[in-house]
């Protein structure tokens, strides 16, 4: 129950989220709308509105059908099939949330067309000619790039070097072993690239939206300082996750709580902060609506509003029609790789979770006494211990309550090393819920505890090894 | 000053970027010693190459439009005055060439003598 409870706290504000920011694009920004370039007089029009009435529609009955799916996805009582579940339902909020924003596009894009058609040749021919335009803004050029928060964002990234050369100098084992101090080392990459994130919004080429390049510079100004505000939070916040991972990964018992507990905040405040800046922006944008006369004919540029695709611009990102922040243009090879990554990535990362979380909860364990040693396996052979090893060995109709280190701890299934009541090390591979347990000393002092998937098969075996500790060969 | 490139127009873009900018410093957009983007900031905001860019400007600095240095990028400079008199002579000569291919197809088209004066004078003026 605790895991649903956890996982709902950390998934449900990605649903609410996706359902705001595109929510959102129902309303104008700048001349554009879902994506589209608005023609004189298109807010007013009844068609236009009903678009949008039928877009925000959609929407909402996506948010609902989303909150009902998660419900679903929280029945199963394995915690894999929970767990894959919501995988499976983060892969359709991120896909499926888009498609209304897609029929918008269309709809208007179809009604934009058939307006121009009806306007006259004169009109159409003047969209076509401007398809292949570029308007650069020359006094917004060459002005002098500042580069904001600058010195907070070093600082942020000096400070996080601490806990990685306290670790390094200092550090004992940790608790959680080798894969807490990689992730320290991962999240100190995630503030270099937040660093490089924000030297590139520095450089971002300016949105030409008006005539008056008081207003083009105005704009590309605000914008820059947002984002670059965002990103130096962003640093300082993953920063400050560090210093959290480096003192959990220490802690016996609240370390895994204090991970999550950090991880919620700092997801938080990277969604607040992304929120913040984007705000910001459409108020400086809605200030200068009236400005706005410059018609910039990019729809056919915009696929759906939403991904880029220009083979006579240079550049490799430009800033999102649609949404917040900035996308890659696909017509680059460059584009089409990265975006390739970060798709299969994606995918592939929660694909892959899923899977290997079915596997360990369905997959059988084993427990069984070979020739001279008792072995315990899933898929493959977990624990080997030698008779000789083992000093002594007992049955336990329940499990002493343990906290994971390293391994797979589920409600069914717990596997790897933990850390018992009283401060003992161990190592386990059994299937919780199906008692006996068969606890074995080694020589070495390590405990471990281990079961068959059968109860009666536990047993047996634990017959057989206590024969065997008896009568050594 | 807004530059527009079109891509699908048979005139190269350098020769656009240079056309926009004679033309933005006859109508009193840039003054002189008016400062224009750096070769590499006009590329990215353009998204073209920078030796596109390059090309233009120093078609620009070779016609006595812009003066250039390391240290403050590219400046607009006004041509005429004392040291201009060899340029205007120049200049003088192809546009008496350019305009009189103007005329020879507007008479081709039927356009009279005063229609393109008209046409001439508010195009100046402007």
């Amino acid at each position: 129950m605790g895991l649903k409870i956890i996982m709902a706290v950390c998934l449900l504000p990605t649903l609410v989220i996706m359902f705001a920011g595109l929510y959102w694009e129902g309303r104008q920004k700048g001349n554009v709308l879902m994506g589209v370039t608005l023609w004189p007089g298109a807010a007013d029009e009844a068609e236009v509105q009903d678009i949008v009435r039928r877009f925000r529609k959609e929407m909402i009955i996506l948010l609902w059908t989303g909150l009902l799916l998660f419900a679903l996805t929280c029945i199963p009582k394995w915690d894999s099939l929970v767990l894959s579940g919501q995988m499976l339902w983060i892969i359709y909020v991120i896909i499926v949330f888009f498609i209304p924003l897609a029929k918008g596009n269309r709809r208007l894009k179809t009604l934009k067309r058939e307006r121009m058609a009806v306007s006259g040749g004169e009109d159409a021919a003047e969209t076509e000619s401007h398809r292949e335009r570029v308007y650069v803004d020359l006094k917004a050029a060459a002005e002098p790039r500042p580069k904001p928060f600058l010195k907070l964002s070093l600082a942020g990234l000096a400070v996080s070097l601490i806990p990685i050369i306290g670790e390094l100098c200092w550090g004992k084992d940790s608790f959680y072993g080798w894969w807490a101090e990689g992730m320290l080392l991962l999240m100190f990459l995630m503030g270099i690239l937040c660093f490089g994130l924000q030297y590139w919004f520095w450089h971002l080429s300016t949105d030409v939206i008006s005539f008056q390049s008081e207003v083009n510079i105005q704009l590309a100004r605000v914008r820059q300082y947002q984002w670059s505000r965002f990103w130096s939070v962003m640093l300082w916040c993953n920063t400050l996750f560090l210093f959290v991972m480096w003192y959990a990964m220490h802690q016996v018992r609240q370390g895994i709580i204090l991970i999550l507990a950090g991880t919620g905040l700092y997801g938080v405040a990277s969604v607040a902060a992304g929120c913040i800046a984007e705000i910001n922006i459409r108020k400086v944008y809605r200030k200068y609506e009236k400005e706005t006369a410059l018609t910039v004919e990019e729809d056919d540029h915009w696929i759906y509003g939403i991904f880029y695709y220009n083979k006579n611009d240079r550049r490799f990102m430009v800033n999102k029609r649609v949404g917040i922040g900035t996308t890659i243009n696909m017509a680059k090879t460059s584009g089409k790789v990265v975006m390739g990554i970060i798709v299969a990535g994606t995918l592939g990362l929660l694909l892959w979770a899923a899977g290997f979380m079915l596997v360990e909860e369905f997959v059988p364990i084993s427990l069984t006494l070979e020739d001279r040693a008792l072995v315990s396996g899933q898929y493959h052979e977990e624990y080997r211990l030698e008779l000789s090893e083992i000093s002594e060995a007992e049955l336990l109709e329940e499990l002493p309550s343990m906290s994971k280190r390293v391994g797979t701890g589920m409600e069914s299934i717990l596997k790897g090393s933990f850390m018992a009541e009283g401060f003992v090390s161990c190592k386990v591979c059994v299937r919780r819920l199906e008692p006996p347990f068969v606890k074995v000393l080694t020589n070495d002092g390590m405990t471990y505890y281990l079961n068959d998937e059968d109860p009666e098969a536990t047993r047996q075996v634990f017959e057989e090894l206590q024969k065997a500790l008896e009568h050594p060969r | 000053m807004i530059l527009t490139l079109d891509f699908s127009s048979d005139l190269p873009i350098y020769l656009q970027i240079r056309n926009a900018i004679v033309t933005a410093i006859a109508r009193g957009e840039y003054a002189e010693g008016q400062r224009l983007p750096t070769v590499r900031a006009l590329a990215m905001e353009a998204g073209i190459n920078t030796m596109t860019v390059n090309k233009a400007y120093q078609l620009l600095k070779q016609q006595g439009y812009i003066i250039t240095d390391r240290r403050n990028g590219a400046m607009v400079h006004l041509p005429g005055g004392d040291g201009g008199r060899g340029l205007l002579e120049e200049k003088r000569k192809a546009i008496w060439e350019e305009l009189s291919l103007i005329a020879a197809e507007a008479k081709l088209h039927g356009i009279s003598e005063q229609e393109l004066t008209e046409i001439l004078q508010k195009v100046y003026r402007r």
